[in-house]
């Protein structure tokens, strides 16, 4: 059960929650069954270079393909971040 | 210390400062890109601070929009060019600090020259395009870039100095669409006084401690983490 931190500008898309519980063996079917969720997430998935992804405070550098590569294990924090640009 | 220092007696006696680091401060050039939400309080903290020289640049001119949070303008202000205005506030603020204001729109062309001779860069900009021009004049420069975002309660801080850290554009290679940014003047003083805090450290010769690390704030919990970050070796602007 990963913890999915969402950046404030993707909350419109999660009825607004900043953390979404997602019970899932690894990185690949964490981000599928949250896309399945919130279907307005899918704007990071038709753009990827816009998200970074990291784990426990750790950038993930793996390519998409090899997402299912990464477990994920109970308590694990899993933080999206988009760039924003307000000054 | 000397008599010139008076005003600045209750920061000189911060541990580890002196008035070694407030001559430092005194010799000190600043760029401020931007002097928006976060250029107003970055501009204002630098100026009480007493560094020498700052530059203040922004093409923008003030709309009541912009009151809720940009500090340095009132109503009689609306319709004024940003830059020179604030530079008004700034110098009546303190005498000390020469401000000079530009009032041009940041170009990979000509930011350069509009960052002259500076020390350091601190990005208060709105829009990607003008980020991405100074990062690579930084780079170039080989200056440290203090970044501030906003975005409704959270608050972004990074600072980017390559080749001993990432830059900008290796966390963030692609912009986001521009789009109207929900703001509070308090998250907004609040990230630029951490930008000014930065810079400050820079200035009299400490460690920044968010270089190569971006600190994400999110004021609706009041939860606050920091991501180290990598550089990437693809990177089309400081990759190899
Ligand atoms: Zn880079």
């Amino acid at each position: 059960m990963a913890r999915v931190i969402i950046p404030s500008p993707l909350r419109r898309y999660t009825e607004n929650r900043r953390e979404i519980f997602i019970d899932a063996p690894d990185l690949a079917n964490t981000m599928e069954r949250l896309f399945d969720r919130y279907n307005g997430l899918c704007i990071v998935r038709e753009q990827p270079a816009l998200l970074s992804i990291f784990i426990n405070g750790q950038l993930v550098k793996t390519n998409q393909d090899e997402w299912s590569h990464i477990g994920l294990e109970k308590d694990d924090e899993v933080s999206l971040i988009i760039p924003i640009a307000g000054g | 210390m000397t008599e010139n220092f008076e005003r600045y007696q209750r920061q000189i006696i911060l541990d580890g400062w002196g008035a070694e680091a407030q001559k430092r401060l005194k010799k000190s050039r600043v760029f401020i890109a931007g002097i928006g939400g976060l250029g107003c309080p970055v501009a204002l903290n630098l100026t009480l601070a007493g560094v020498g020289h700052i530059t203040i640049c922004d093409s923008d001119k003030v709309d009541v929009t912009n009151l809720n949070r940009q500090f340095l303008y009132n109503n009689t202000c609306i319709g004024l060019e940003k830059s020179p205005t604030a530079q008004r506030y700034l110098q009546r603020v303190n005498p000390d600090t020469q401000v000079e204001a530009l009032y041009e729109k940041i170009r990979p062309e000509n930011v350069d020259a509009l960052v002259a001779d500076a020390q350091i860069i601190i990005d208060c900009l709105d829009n990607f395009e003008a980020r991405y021009a100074i990062n690579q004049c930084a780079i170039r420069k080989k200056i440290p870039l203090v970044h501030g975002a906003v975005w409704g309660m959270e608050g972004r801080l990074a600072v980017f100095h390559p080749p001993n850290t990432p830059c900008l554009s290796c966390i963030f290679p692609e912009a986001p669409v521009t789009s109207s940014t929900p703001v509070l003047g308090a998250v907004t003083s609040t990230i630029g006084s951490m930008q000014a805090i930065e810079a400050i450290h820079f200035l009299t010769g400490e460690k920044m401690a968010l270089k190569g690390r971006l600190l994400i704030m999110d004021f609706s919990t009041m939860k606050f983490q920091q991501f180290k970050l990598s550089k990437k070796s693809s990177c089309m602007v400081c990759g190899h």
